[in-house]
């Protein structure tokens, strides 16, 4: 147990090494290798952890929440439920940045750092929907009760996904298309250090969420532990 | 503000978001490292005097 917690450890360690020295990377690449975008110049910059920053959000993190949701109303295994919050959390962190950076990129070119139109609303909407996907767990109490509710409301929450994913191309917009029907539409470089930003990002949430369901791990533990003692005081016999 | 003043604030904005939830996440684990370990410590301490007192 203890061999295995500090292989665990040493792992963590060396992930949380390989995603500081991906950032870092991704950092000068996005600041200092990719060509300046010759229409919006260095703002558009920002985009290279705006845009990953929105993946992480919209791709893993609420999509892990739906997906083990309905794994844990399947199987009523709690594990499920705790990594389930742990996505949605870290989710709602990167939805910030998102929502963040999008307004100081939206000003210089837009000339107004929010507008209601259709990918900004959803994405905003998105970060309620979360934020509130929390407070409902902090106020539920614990154990299965939390998480069936919790459970129910991670499915019905992610309708919001596909919507803000597809907005822009089911709504008229000013929001940047990144996509087109030959792929990714930008310079060789700029998608090199855009997919630079996109490995970190993505190798950051995969740590983030390790090390946070740990500690759900544990907080469910002191849970236990404190109903045996519990249950010891009161004059029980089982430890 | 320039294209660059908008620039170093989103950036500066990404730093201060993330550090704060690392921070929070360390902080958290840390805390509840300890509060494990006291636990588990009691949990023993109390199988051993139910064992003297058998």
């Amino acid at each position: 147990m203890e061999g295995g917690q500090k292989r665990r450890g040493l792992a963590t360690g060396i992930l949380g090494g390989v995603v500081f020295a991906l950032i870092l990377a991704a950092l000068i690449a996005a600041l200092l290798l990719v060509p300046r975008e010759k229409t919006m110049g260095d703002i558009q910059r920002i985009f290279y952890f705006h845009m990953p920053s929105a993946w992480i959000a919209l791709g893993p993190a609420f999509t892990v929440v739906f997906a083990l949701s309905i794994a844990y109303l399947v199987s009523g295994k709690l594990v499920y439920d705790r990594w389930a919050a742990a996505s949605a959390e870290i989710g709602v962190m990167f939805t910030t940045i998102t929502l963040v950076t999008g307004p100081l990129w939206a000003k210089p070119v837009w000339g107004v750092y929010w507008t209601w139109e259709p990918r900004l609303t959803t994405t905003l909407v998105l970060w309620f929907i979360y934020v509130g996907y929390l407070l409902l767990r902090s106020i539920a109490g614990e154990g299965a009760r939390r998480a069936r509710l919790a459970a129910v409301y991670g499915i019905v929450g992610w309708i919001d996904v596909p919507i803000v994913f597809l907005s822009i191309w089911w709504w008229r917009t000013i929001h940047p298309r990144l996509l087109s029907g030959s792929g990714f539409a930008m310079d060789r470089r700029m998608f090199e250090g855009l997919m630079v930003s996109l490995a970190a990002f993505t190798l950051f949430y995969v740590y983030l969420l390790v090390v946070r369901a740990r500690s759900l791990t544990m907080e469910a533990e002191i849970t236990g532990l404190r109903a045996r003692l519990r249950h010891r005081d009161r004059g029980g016999d089982r430890l | 503000m320039s294209n660059l003043g908008f620039l170093a604030l989103g950036y500066g904005l990404i730093w201060v978001i993330i550090s704060a939830y690392v921070w929070f996440v360390g902080r958290r684990q840390a805390s509840l490292r300890r509060q494990l370990d006291m636990l588990r410590l009691e949990m023993e301490e109390a199988a051993e005097k139910k064992a003297r007192e058998r």
